[in-house]
């Protein structure tokens, strides 16, 4: 049995580790690097670029290059390149599938599975829409887990100690917080709680906004419209808030940003810590609430929690800091890496899963609650959040109406007290209930989740027997033959890629041969023997007229052509010396 | 799902364990059981899936605030034999269909019908400000809010065990609605209502629907001294609703 790595798949940045020897590595990427940029491009010329690379071209080409896919996953969202829709699942897919082959090179072997990681609070379509994308990308998903308990598997493993965590983990776009109990090897969540929509892309928002502002003040220039120089905007904001986290100030400077009235503007706008906490503070304020629902939650006092973990990138920003230490009365643990942690935690529940990692157990909860629609348009809970998955629990409904011939059962996912404030994961009905007064028949609706926190809902007519169950893929997920489809694309993406690579090869190959073959023709030219110089003209003058040609032409299957002929000629050429 | 075991039974404990005994008998379970230990393995997860519901159900009784050692160990929300509560909406013919703010109605009919000519009649509120925050709740349905604020409460009195039995039912964990009912009217034998509310629960058949209906005639006995302050919270509460 092959490996399973564990994947943070992050709004940002991603992240891949596995087991060896026994313990947690980080797998390096293609490029070197630890982590890689969650950035998917289309260059002008077709080229499909994943991580680094797509990064790079990000300010050059932004109408093309996807970044923070994460926030759309679940929804209906589409990215539009060339015609071609693309959906989040898919485009996640492709970052997956670079992880997939970087962790193949790495390993020196196939790898087929893998633990993904998810914002704890992601709803049950988003948790769907990352199982998908990890099968589009050709990886069994064995496990999906949430990534603060993720994080505190990777604190917890080699701790003997009994306590009580708290997991604090901002990351580029989604907020969550658990309160999780590790003892004797079973790492419980006790609670858990977040915002889906709050993140360090948040924090550079604020910024890049502020500085447009800045340098509409200054200069007149109106940037909102120019996609380019918005782009470095943030780019440089980003850099701009990872510099506030180590000095109290720092300067922006982009030269050429945009032309004015046809003279060159550029920026040069200098911030402090204090001005970019004032900018935040609503943000970091946001994190309070979360925080002190999931100490609640799980009935603890500051007094009971053990360390704090802090996880994601945007638990450097000072102000952050600070505000859990408010809240915890502690100081963030610094011994765990913020922004490896989460791929470590999942290589180690890879780990377990595989065999590889004895005496460590992970009880994960479902961040919200579910429940179906009851009289007056009211959310009933069959499953209370923080709940211990996986699980089944019934409860018997009956009918509100005489007679009533159906229900429909409205499957919700959500805590506000009213079904229309909550979303709706499903609905299906249940027909041919026998007739009788209201309140009379009873209707048995389970509600089972999996160990990876996705919903089955099944309602039963105890009387008829009658049952009718549904696995909760909302609207916006993508259908079996989607994904089947989906997984076809991406084989040929693969594909494709490879040809452009081969392409890229062959061209600098082609170029190379072709300074070797005028070098040769030179001194064939220099050489008294007519006879040879006549030779080398004819076997030589040919091919490298065609290769020029066919750098030329860019196409693939022309250069390669070209570089079997000219290397022929320049073999056969040598061998009339 | 089939007929609930005894959660004590399944996790092997008795009603009287402690939080620690509780806490060791399930992670005992959980290395035997758990999916990840047994991939592929479909009686294992089924199993798992049954010892959850038992912690869940025991840990809620609990950390509820309850007293520990229920006096019968009721339990099992799926008991077939208990009639049904809650309704469904029927779209199509449902005379309840969309919208339903009877809830208001029920309030302001007590409040300005017999509720509010009793306010003169002098009987102090009996209860701290919080109590009445979750009496309010309550009555606007807001049974989860109702939840949070009674647990922050550090008095359990009889009349605490009542608000947080209808909350409860109102969120439908009805086993640990009939236990807070039972102490209730243990705390405080005789009182009319609480023995009502137990009455109704131990007979079913309590839909949201008579759930609010009862606490609305409840409320005349309940509230009388602080129908003032309520009502102005409330007015508060509902203007801060509709805008």
């Amino acid at each position: 049995m092959g490996k399973i790595i564990g994947i943070d798949l992050g709004t940002t940045n991603s992240c891949a580790a596995v087991m060896e020897g026994g313990r947690p590595v980080i797998i390096p990427n293609a490029e070197g690097g630890r982590t890689t940029p969650s950035v998917v491009a289309f260059s002008q010329s077709g080229e499909r670029l994943v991580g680094q690379l797509a990064l790079r071209q990000a300010v050059i080409n932004p109408e093309r290059t996807i970044g923070s896919i994460k926030r759309e996953m679940g929804t209906a969202y589409k990215v539009d390149i060339d015609g071609k829709f693309f959906t989040p699942p898919e485009i996640s897919a492709m970052i997956l599938g670079k992880l997939k082959r970087d962790a193949e090179a790495y390993l020196g072997e196939t790898v087929n599975e893998a633990v993904i990681t998810v914002p704890a609070y992601f709803t049950d379509a988003q948790r769907q829409a990352t199982k998908d994308a990890g099968a589009i990308a050709g990886l069994e998903v064995r496990r999906i887990i949430n990534e603060p308990t993720a994080a505190a598997v990777a604190y917890g493993v080699d701790k003997e100690e009994n306590q009580k965590v708290l997991v604090f983990d901002l990351g580029g776009g989604t907020f969550d917080v658990s309160v999780l109990d590790i003892k004797d090897g079973v790492i419980e969540v006790l609670a858990t709680a977040g915002n889906n929509r709050l993140g360090g892309d948040d924090f550079d928002s604020c910024l890049a906004d502020w500085l447009v502002a800045e340098f509409k003040k200054e200069n007149k220039a109106e940037l909102s419209g120019d996609p380019a120089a918005m782009r470095r905007v943030r780019e440089a904001a980003e850099q701009a808030k990872k510099e506030l986290s180590a000095s109290v100030n720092a300067v922006i400077n982009l030269p050429y940003l945009t032309d004015f009235k046809g003279t060159p503007q550029h920026m040069n706008i200098s911030i402090s810590q204090a001005r970019f906490n004032e900018l935040t503070a609503h943000l970091v304020d946001a994190t309070a609430g979360p925080v002190r629902q999931a100490m609640e939650d799980a009935h603890i006092s500051k007094s009971d929690i053990g360390k704090v973990l802090l996880v994601g990138g945007a638990t450097r920003v000072p102000a952050v800091q600070e505000k859990v230490k408010s809240i915890t009365g502690k100081d963030g643990f610094k011994g765990i890496n913020p922004d490896e942690c989460v791929a470590i935690g999942a290589a180690l529940q890879g780990g377990v899963m595989g065999g590889e990692v004895t005496g460590l157990l992970l009880l994960d909860v479902t961040p919200l609650s579910l429940g179906i629609e009851t009289v007056g348009g009211v959310c009933t809970h069959v499953i209370e959040r923080n709940t211990t998955i996986p699980i089944s629990k019934s409860q018997v409904f009956t009918t509100a109406a005489h007679f009533q011939p159906a229900v429909e059962i409205h499957v919700l996912q959500g805590e506000r007290p009213r079904a229309s404030q909550n979303k709706t994961l499903g609905r299906f009905k249940l027909k041919g209930i026998q007739r009788a007064l209201k309140g009379v028949p009873q209707i048995e609706v389970t509600f089972t989740i999996d160990a990876n926190g996705i919903v089955n809902v099944a309602a039963k007519d105890l009387k008829t027997g009658k049952a009718q169950e549904i696995t909760i893929e909302a609207s916006s997920n993508m259908s079996d033959a989607d994904i089947q489809k989906a997984i076809r694309d991406a084989q040929q993406y693969a594909a494709e890629d490879d040809k452009f690579r081969q392409a890229g090869q062959a061209r600098t190959e082609l170029e190379s041969l072709l300074s070797q073959a005028e070098q040769m023709q030179k001194q064939a030219a220099k050489s008294k023997d007519k006879q040879a110089q006549k030779a080398a003209r004819e076997t030589l003058g040919g091919a490298i007229k065609a290769a020029k040609k066919a750098l030329r032409s860019k196409n693939a299957d022309q250069v390669i052509a070209a570089g079997e002929a000219l290397q022929a000629a320049m073999t056969s050429s040598r061998e009339d010396d | 799902m089939h007929k609930m075991e005894d959660p004590y039974k399944i996790l092997g404990i008795s009603p009287s364990a402690s939080k620690e005994e509780l806490s060791r008998a399930y992670h005992k379970l959980v290395k035997k059981y758990h999916p990840d230990l047994h991939p592929g393995d479909k009686a294992a997860e089924q199993k798992m899936r049954q010892i959850n519901a038992a912690y869940e159900q025991i840990k809620t009784q609990k950390t509820g605030g309850a007293s520990y050692e229920q006096p019968d160990g009721s339990y099992g929300p799926q008991r077939h034999d208990r009639p049904p509560g809650g309704g469904y909406t029927y779209r199509g013919d449902d005379p309840f269909g969309g919208f339903d703010f009877g809830g208001f109605g029920d309030i302001f009919d007590d409040l300005f019908g017999q509720g509010w000519e009793q306010q003169g009649s002098g009987q102090q509120g009996s209860g701290a400000p919080s109590i009445q925050q979750a009496r309010l709740l309550i009555q606007i349905r807001q049974y989860r809010e109702a939840l949070r604020i009674l647990s922050q409460m550090p008095e359990r009195s009889a009349e605490w065990h009542y608000l947080s039995a209808i909350a409860h039912a109102g969120v439908g964990s009805r086993v640990t609605a009939l236990n807070y009912a039972k102490e209730a009217v243990r705390l405080e034998p005789g009182n009319v209502e609480y023995e009502r509310l137990l009455n109704q629960f131990l007979q079913g058949g309590f839909t949201y629907r008579q759930t609010g209906q009862s606490y609305g005639f409840n409320m005349q006995n309940l509230a009388r001294g602080i129908l003032e302050i309520l009502l102005l919270q409330l007015l508060c509460l509902f203007c801060c609703r509709c805008c």
